[in-house]
């Protein structure tokens, strides 16, 4: 074996720091989650409006790596009434997948912690809210799969290959007493029907067969009636028709919406693609490096975006009927998690840097009742009432598809 | 497209097939057949690019693979600059291999890990003596400089770089042969959005500066419809429309088409949605229905759709439809 140079030595020694740091992070934070008998004093909270169903205020989201301490999720506040889609937009990395881990209480452990914040889940059921950061693994057991429950982006792998769709199905019903079936051919009906809800033809059939039988939006219809069956309160999507074609994508978010007013939940939709959150979300999150940069209606975000990240993630879709030979694109890619900079930490690839922009992170601005973002240059246009142009974003296919159908009728 | 007859094309593709068997039983029996392409003929002029949308499942990927003899066709004819691939021996399809390349999907997967940038982007120019041995880094350092790669990056590793870093890579070792057609399989559709923009803004860059031809695969008609200059539209293993970009996207006729496009995602929260949805899946290509393969989930068919096959007909200016609406037109 060669021998290791200076520079390897130092960076082994770096690293069994970290690791030993690490350690000892692991060790405490673990211990207050393993925590058995917690009372329930300690995780009842109120929510600040009883018609949110989710609030999550300041929560912080940490990976302790060997190369160092990530803060995948930095600090994020939002609120989900009830019965209302909430899109979370991003890049990959950017942290919508862990904020929606961090609920669930399913992140790579003991690496991922929630080292700070609260998030509170209104229980319509028990008539309680809970604070989810603080409650003990076995109730957060009953929780998730009844009160919320989730849908992932790969059908393919979400579901097991050895057991039946039937067997995954009944599963929510076995381990969920509260839901109040527990005879076998109850269960079976039930599933059945929850199949038959989401659109599935000879459900019967479908039942009994194994997800390899399956096509991908079939799949991605499977894990729906999964994480209907206990008629959650809401339902976390995360990326749910990215692995899909987009005519299977139309059928499925036809199916979400649809269900959505049908059982009154509400929907956190995290994905990359704006033409879904226009469609589908009432409110929009958009995330860079692990903070919320703007928030608002989908209406705020969409004609009037404040934040230069958000205009350029409005104007790099491609689109020919701009005209323009060249697509808009960002430039620069995203700072490396492990050594954020103290000031904004889109400076870098932002054109339009004010004064202020060198020195500490912004702090969300409200620019209306229902907006906000954390930008200076936002800030200061709204100081000086200057209007931000907005992005056209008008589909390529809006007039051919109007024309046809005039031509239809 | 009768202007443009006179120059041969850069690939001419006809009656591509390519058909995978079903084996079956202990004596591996041919039982029958996935025909995953059918029949599909199609040209690339030069610094064009032809876009291929459909479906996953339809065959785009295949044909991609199939035209450049990766995998053995089945039946048909691709000519490149009228020399049919096809018909080439081993020996001389290798000298052929430079002018066709290739960029894969995955940035991830097609990127040996165990080499490094100047090695996966160099290797192909050595083995084909693309330049001599003299200038081989020079040339490695200005194919790095000519897809936005800095020159420091020539000794670090494929796990060091981000998706849309990965992806120039890619199109960096395809672009090192001079190649004058490049498959894009997917080439965008790992990548998010904003760096999409990079890697499309690239690839558009490139062709302007050496006249290359593209085709280009995908699934995203954004994608296709901006960087396209011919559209075809691809349905189980067969081309069921094909025209000008500009015309197939404002004047689509057949029925797929059209509910290709109203699928898509608008980005407009004001928007009415008047989605023509298909419903069901895609039918198998072992079995495909009998008469026009779209007539079970066509929202227009009408009983000849389900007897006769429709053929694939120019229909005026080049505009090619494989649809029993058009008939009498």
């Amino acid at each position: 074996m060669a021998k290791k140079t200076q520079k390897e030595i130092e960076r082994n020694a770096k690293i069994k720091q970290i690791k030993k740091y690490n350690l000892g992070k692991y060790k405490e934070l673990q211990i207050k989650k393993k925590r058995k008998n917690i009372p329930e004093e300690e995780y009842l909270t109120k929510m600040h409006n009883p018609d949110n169903v989710l609030e999550i205020e300041n929560l912080h989201t940490c990976f302790y790596s060997d190369v160092g301490t990530v803060r995948a999720v930095d600090g994020v506040t939002f609120d989900i009434p009830r019965g209302k889609t909430l899109g979370v937009v991003g890049e990959s990395g950017c942290g919508k997948s862990v904020t929606s881990l961090s609920v669930m209480r399913i992140l790579q452990e003991p690496q991922g912690q929630i080292s700070q914040g609260e998030i509170r889940l209104n229980v319509k059921r028990q008539g309680k809210a809970f604070d989810l950061t603080k409650v003990s693994q076995k109730f957060m057991e009953e929780i998730r799969g009844s009160d919320i429950s989730m849908i992932f982006q790969e059908p393919m792998t979400t579901l097991n290959p050895v057991f039946t769709i039937g067997k995954q199905l009944d599963e929510v019903y076995l381990y969920h007493n509260e839901l109040g079936i527990s005879k076998p051919a109850a269960m079976k009906k039930k599933s059945i029907e929850n199949l038959e809800k989401v659109g599935i033809a000879n459900a019967p059939r479908v039942y009994s067969m194994y997800p390899h039988e399956l096509s991908g939006g079939m799949r991605q219809r499977v894990v729906i009636a999964m994480a209907l069956s206990s008629n959650p309160e809401l339902i976390i999507a995360d990326e749910p028709t990215t692995a899909l074609d987009v005519t299977i994508q139309a059928q499925i978010l036809d199916l979400l919406r649809n269900l959505k007013s049908e059982l009154n939940a509400s929907i956190m939709l995290i994905t990359h693609d704006l033409g879904v959150v226009a469609e589908m979300a009432d409110l929009v999150v958009v995330m860079y490096a692990g903070r919320i940069v703007e928030k608002g209606t989908v209406r705020d975000i969409f004609h009037h975006p404040a934040h230069p990240y958000t205009i350029g993630l409005m104007k790099s879709r491609p689109s020919a009927m701009t005209g323009e030979n060249k697509l808009f694109s960002i430039p620069g890619s995203v700072p490396n998690p492990v050594e954020l900079p103290d000031h904004c930490y889109f400076r870098s690839r932002c054109d339009k840097c004010v004064a202020a922009c060198a020195y500490e992170y912004p702090q969300m601005t409200k620019l209306t009742d229902t907006h906000y973002v954390a930008c200076y240059w936002a800030k200061e246009n709204k100081e000086n009432g200057i209007e931000i142009e907005e992005v056209k974003l008008k589909s390529d296919f809006e007039d051919v598809l109007q024309a046809k159908e005039k031509e239809m009728k | 497209m009768a202007e443009e007859t006179k120059e041969t094309p850069v690939l001419k593709v006809v009656d591509l097939k390519k058909y995978f068997p079903i084996k079956q039983g202990v004596a591996q029996k041919t039982v029958g057949y996935v025909k995953a392409v059918d029949g599909v003929s199609f040209e690339i002029n030069k610094g064009k690019t032809y876009g291929l949308v459909g479906e996953s499942g339809c065959g785009k990927t295949t044909i991609g693979r199939t035209l450049l003899r990766l995998t053995p066709p089945t039946g048909g004819h691709s000519f490149y600059k009228g020399q049919d691939i096809f018909a080439l021996s081993k020996k001389d399809l290798r000298v052929l291999r430079p002018k066709l390349q290739m960029i894969f999907q995955d940035p991830y997967s097609s990127l040996d890990p165990r080499m490094n940038v100047g090695e996966i982007v160099g290797e192909a120019v050595r083995e084909h003596n693309i330049v001599p041995q003299s200038e081989y880094k020079q040339y490695v350092l200005k194919i790095m400089k000519d897809c936005n790669l800095k020159s420091y990056h020539i000794d670090r590793y494929p796990h060091e770089f981000s998706g849309g870093q990965r992806q120039r890579i890619c199109i960096a070792r395809a672009l090192a042969l001079n190649p004058d057609l490049i498959v894009a399989d997917e080439p965008v559709s790992a990548l998010d959005v904003s760096v999409q923009a990079q890697v499309i803004n690239l690839m558009k860059e490139l062709q302007d500066k050496r006249g290359l031809s593209y085709l280009f695969i995908s699934h995203d008609l954004s994608v296709v419809e901006y960087i396209s200059d011919y559209v075809g539209v691809m349905y189980l293993g067969s081309l069921v429309e094909m025209a000008k970009k500009e015309e197939l996207f404002k004047h689509p006729l057949h029925p797929y088409s059209i509910a290709l496009l109203s699928a898509v995602p608008v980005p407009n929260p004001d928007y009415e949605m008047h989605r023509i949805i298909l419903e069901g899946d895609i039918p198998s290509p072992a079995n495909p229905p009998k008469g026009c393969k779209f007539h079970t989930r066509c929202s227009k068919a009408m009983k000849i759709c389900s007897e006769v096959a429709p053929e694939y007909r120019d229909i005026g200016g080049g505009h090619m439809v494989a649809c029993h609406l058009y008939n009498e037109k």
